[in-house]
């Protein structure tokens, strides 16, 4: 179960995009600022956030470039959803470092399918980590045979030489 | 760290003006002219990263974009593409593809190498992430590995240049009373033999107890040093003219009493065997700094020279001598790591060494 931050002050849009991202079966979390936002992707560790820009007291840049500086959390994905939708205000959100820039009013298509890439990608890099895992496992296992093996010998070779 | 990127663009004016931006910042960058050229040489080259444009014959970015997501080896390569297309409905449909990026053209050089940047360090990270979740496996198989290379060494060296010797011997003795009929020298042959034997199952007890110094098996509790060190030296077979003292007083700590015990066996050991003078003088001392236990042992005798300070502590390295089995010390490092502390020596050819060791002090009192 994949679990998603948004932080967005106005009540209306959170809901609307918390109702959405539910029905898609993914566990959300809604903070109505910056600052609560920062903590609640600290104490629970989402997938990926999906934050506004302007919000008191602390806006979305402010608060990405704190989730991005802390060790923490610096590696959950971000999103921008935003009313200033120029191909400018784009660049800069891309250019902090986010995932995607969506523009508001949200069209439910294009958060679906930003949501869900994301989400794909990270799975993909948690395959990875399991194949690889399982490929270690694999050499240790396999090394493990070789060791014994060696081992047996020492102890039929030394027994050879006692009964000399 | 070297990032290698691959640019695929059709229009070699811009392929060569991005491939030159991206050199200048020190990428190693590939070049493809089309979606085809292009998904082959990321399968080949396994770029960190792949700039593509859209709108290409012989396969589309899209369509190559799609290509590499379904493949396993390419997946997981982040790509952000680059088109004239630059309408906020055309970066919908490129980001909502799997794209990690869309910039439009013409481009914009603090654009593009700010994108760059973040998707490889995005890429970092996650390869970070991979490390750490694979790194207990890693140390696993590093250590297994040393063991491995140990035990091959160990039938390969120097348990077969011992049966090698035995069976000389014993081919020595048996032409020897088919010669002669008489078995004079066959006695000395025959002691030499079981010298030889004994000395490989000193060498097997030697190598099971290092196997077995793990993590598990240290039960810390409270020593009283120097009584321990005191019966390891009563212990010791030593000749009258060596004596052992302890200089002064040994502190309290605690460790496992039994790989302490080891440890001092072996070092103390090693410092009688070593010793050639007319009188031998071993001395164990401990100071105490604030972070360590600082021990040391040193001996009156033979010495080791200095390009032998590092080997001595390998499995199977003993410095010219028929008296080691070249796995003391490996033992008494191995317990000595096991309390993150380090051993070394210091020495004056013919004249005395030194091993010193520390145990960090932990206010561990369980």
């Amino acid at each position: 179960m994949h679990k998603i931050l948004i932080v967005e002050d106005t009540l209306a849009i959170r809901e609307e995009v918390c109702d959405i991202l539910e029905m898609e079966g993914y566990v959300v979390f809604q903070a109505g600022n910056g600052r609560v936002g920062y903590e609640m992707a600290l104490k629970k560790s989402p997938d990926l956030i999906i934050s506004d820009i302007l919000m008191p007291p602390l806006n979305g840049f402010q608060m990405f470039k704190k989730l991005q500086s802390d060790t923490r959390t610096m590696s959950i994905p971000l999103i921008f959803i935003s009313a200033k939708g120029e191909k400018e205000d784009i660049r800069i959100g891309m250019n902090l470092g986010a995932e995607d820039y969506l523009c508001k009013p949200i069209n439910i298509d294009d958060l679906v399918n930003a949501v869900k890439n994301k989400i794909k990608k990270k799975s993909i890099i948690d395959q990875n980590i399991i194949d690889k895992t399982a490929r270690l496992s694999n050499l240790v296992e396999n090394q493990k045979g070789k060791i014994d093996t060696l081992e047996s010998q020492v102890i039929k070779l030394t027994k050879l030489l006692k009964d000399l | 760290m070297l990032y290698t990127i691959l640019i695929v663009e059709d229009t070699l004016a811009i392929r060569d003006e991005i491939f030159d931006i991206l050199i200048m910042e020190g990428y190693i960058v590939f070049k493809a002219e089309n979606g085809k050229v292009g998904f082959e040489m990321a399968l080949k080259e396994n770029p960190d990263l792949i700039i593509s444009d859209i709108l290409m014959p012989n396969l589309s970015g899209f369509e190559m974009l799609d290509k590499l997501q379904k493949h396993q080896k390419t997946r997981d390569i982040p790509l952000i593409f680059l088109s004239a297309k630059g309408k906020k409905e055309d970066i919908r449909i490129g980001m909502n593809l799997g794209a990690e990026d869309y910039l439009t053209k013409p481009i914009e050089i603090n654009n593009l190498l700010n994108a760059v940047e973040n998707k490889l360090k995005k890429k970092v990270l996650r390869d970070q992430k991979v490390s750490d979740k694979t790194a207990t496996l890693n140390a696993i198989l590093e250590n297994q590995k040393n063991e491995l290379e140990n035990y091959s060494h160990l039938i390969s060296h120097e348990l077969k240049s011992s049966v090698r010797n035995v069976s000389d011997l014993l081919a020595w003795t048996k032409e020897e009373a088919a010669q002669t009929n008489n078995f004079e020298n066959s006695s000395l042959m025959i002691e030499l033999m079981q010298d030889k034997i004994e000395k490989m199952e000193l060498l097997l007890v030697r190598i099971e107890l290092y196997k077995n110094i793990t993590p598990a098996c240290f039960r810390d509790r409270l020593i009283y040093t120097d009584t321990l060190v005191e019966r390891v030296a009563n212990k010791i077979e030593k000749p009258s003219h060596i004596s052992i003292k302890i200089k002064n007083k040994l502190p309290n700590l605690f460790a496992d009493e039994k790989m302490l015990e080891k440890l001092f066996e072996i070092l103390i050991q090693n410092a009688v065997n070593h010793i050639d003078k007319e009188m031998g003088f071993i001395e164990i001392d401990c100071k105490i700094t604030k972070k360590d236990y600082l021990f040391s042992i040193k001996d009156n005798g033979v010495g080791i020279h200095e390009k032998y300070h590092k080997k001595i502590f390998e499995m199977f390295q003993t410095v010219e001598s028929n008296k080691s089995l070249g796995i003391g010390l490996s033992i008494v490092e191995k317990i000595i790591s096991n309390y993150k502390g380090k051993i070394h020596v210091e020495s004056i050819p013919q004249k005395q060494t030194i091993f010193y060791f520390n145990i960090p002090i932990t206010n561990n009192y369980e």
